[in-house]
C-alpha cells in the first residue's frame, strides 16, 4: 500500500512538472511614453472671444417686419438622396489595433510561483488571467 | 522475573527521540533559508511562502489557490503523497517548522492542558472547508480563505514584512486583517498552555499526514503481547491520552517519546505483525 501511494505520488509530481500545461491569459504590454505624446497632440488654445458688442448693440431683427411664410408657394420638392462621398481613407494606412491579450500554456511550477505572489486570478469567464502586464513585475508578496 | 523488574531503558529509536530538537533545527535551515528560493515547488511542511526566508511554496496555500483557480494541483498532491507514504506523521513531529516553533513554546514552564483525542477531527473540517470548498466556491478574495486566517502566515510573513516596511519607512505597510491578527493573538496565548494547539486542532496538513499514519512505510505499533501493564503509557504521551491507544492513529505526530514503552516499536510496513 505505501509503495503504491509512493509511486502514484511520483507520477503525479512528474505529470505536474512536465505534462500539465495550464492556459494563462497574459495582459498586453502597457504603453510606456504616454505623457509626452499627449502633450504633443494637444491643439493650441483658442484665442479669447471678441467683444460681441464692440460695434454697438445688435439691430432689431424684426425691423423689416415679420419673416415671410416659407411654405407660401407650397411644400418643397423631394430632395434627391445624398451622393455617397468617396472613401478618403482608402489609401491611408489602417489605424493601429490595440494590443491583444495572449494565451500562454504554462507548466504547473510556473503557476505555483504565480500563486505565491498573487500573480494570477480567475476571471468571471473561468479563464486564468495574470494580474500584471507583460512588461510589469508581479507583486512581491502574496495578497492574502 | 529479573528482566521484568529491570528498568526499561528503551530502544535505540526512543533514545534518538531526545535529539528531536536538533533534527527539527536542521530541517528549519532548509525551509527557511536565505540562499534557497524555489517557490515554484512545494515543500512538504507547513511554512508560509510569503515568509521572507521561505525556500519553497506552502502546499496548503498552493492547494487552496489552485482550488480557487479550479485547477488540480498535481505537484502539491504528489509531494504530500510521497512524503506521507514514506513517513506519515513523522513530517509533523520531526520536520515541520511551525510544529517546531510550538514545541519551543511548550518548553516554557507554564501549566499545560491536554486536549481529548477526538478534538483532532476538527482538522478535517478545516481541510475540507477552508482549503477546498471555500476557495472553490468563493475564490481567494473570500474572508474565509485559509491563507487569510492562517496564524503561520501571520507570524512568519505578516510580522516580519510589516516590521521591514516600518523599518524602511515604506508608505504602504502590509498590515494583516483584523481577524488574522485576532487569530494570531489567540494562538500566541494558547501555545503557552496547550502543546501544539494548531497541530492538534486546526492544521490541515497534519490532517493529511495523520491519514497516512495508517498506511505509511514507517509505522509505530503497539504490541499487546509485549505489554507488562506497567501503566507508564498513561503519562508518556505529552499530547494527552494513552500511548497504547494513540500510537498508530491519525492524531499521533510520531515524536517517539512513547517508544519508551517497550510494547511500542518503530518498524516498517514490511515487518511481520504476528509474533
Amino acid at each position: 500500500m505505501p509503495i503504491a501511494i509512493l509511486v502514484a505520488g511520483i507520477i503525479s509530481v512528474g505529470y505536474g512538472v512536465w505534462g500539465h500545461m495550464v492556459p494563462i491569459v497574459q495582459k498586453p504590454e502597457k504603453p510606456e511614453a504616454t505623457e509626452s505624446e499627449a502633450e504633443a497632440e494637444e491643439p493650441p488654445p483658442p484665442p479669447p472671444p471678441a467683444d460681441p458688442w464692440m460695434n454697438g448693440p445688435p439691430s432689431d431683427p424684426w425691423m423689416s417686419g415679420p419673416p415671410s411664410d416659407p411654405w407660401m408657394n407650397g411644400p418643397p420638392p423631394d430632395e434627391p438622396p445624398p451622393e455617397e462621398e468617396p472613401d478618403e481613407t482608402a489609401d491611408e494606412e489602417p489605424a493601429a489595433k490595440p494590443p491583444e491579450e495572449k494565451i500562454l500554456d504554462e507548466p504547473e511550477p510556473v503557476l505555483i510561483r504565480e500563486v505565491t505572489v498573487g500573480g494570477v486570478s480567475r476571471s468571471a469567464s473561468g479563464q486564468i488571467v495574470r494580474t500584471y502586464a507583460a512588461n510589469e513585475k508581479p507583486a512581491a508578496l502574496c495578497p492574502t | 522475573m529479573a528482566a521484568k523488574t529491570e528498568k526499561y531503558k528503551g530502544t535505540l529509536t526512543s533514545r534518538v527521540a531526545g535529539w528531536r530538537v536538533w533534527v527539527q533545527t536542521g530541517f528549519l535551515l532548509i525551509w527557511a533559508s536565505p540562499f534557497l528560493r524555489l517557490h515554484n515547488m512545494c515543500s512538504p511542511v507547513f511554512h508560509c511562502h510569503a515568509c521572507p526566508l521561505a525556500a519553497f511554496a506552502c502546499p496548503i496555500g498552493v492547494i487552496a489557490h489552485f482550488s480557487a483557480l479550479h485547477v488540480f494541483p498535481y505537484v502539491a498532491i504528489g509531494t504530500l503523497a510521497i512524503f506521507g507514504a514514506l513517513f506519515g506523521g513523522f513530517m509533523c513531529g520531526w520536520v515541520c517548522p511551525f510544529g517546531f516553533l510550538q514545541d519551543l513554546f511548550a518548553k516554557i514552564p507554564t501549566p499545560k492542558f491536554t486536549l481529548p483525542m477526538w478534538a483532532g477531527y476538527s482538522r478535517y473540517a478545516v481541510l475540507v472547508g477552508l482549503v477546498l470548498v471555500v476557495p472553490y466556491w468563493l475564490g481567494e478574495d473570500s474572508g474565509w480563505f485559509i491563507c487569510r486566517l492562517c496564524p503561520a502566515g501571520a507570524l512568519e510573513s505578516a510580522v516580519p514584512n510589516v516590521a521591514a516596511a516600518i523599518a524602511t519607512g515604506t508608505h504602504e505597510i502590509p498590515w494583516p486583517s483584523a481577524i488574522k491578527t485576532t487569530i494570531l493573538g489567540l494562538f500566541l496565548v494558547a501555545v503557552f498552555f496547550i502543546r501544539r494547539p494548531w497541530c492538534t486542532l486546526f492544521c490541515p496538513l497534519g490532517a493529511i499526514y495523520g491519514l497516512f499514519n495508517h498506511v505509511s512505510f514507517f509505522l509505530l505499533r503497539f504490541h499487546d503481547r509485549k505489554c507488562i501493564d506497567c501503566k507508564n503509557c498513561r503519562s508518556l504521551c505529552q499530547y494527552g491520552g494513552r500511548t497504547d491507544v494513540r500510537v498508530g492513529t491519525s492524531t499521533c505526530n510520531r515524536c517517539l517519546v512513547g517508544e519508551k514503552c517497550q510494547a511500542v516499536t518503530l518498524g516498517t510496513a514490511l515487518d511481520r505483525t504476528d509474533e
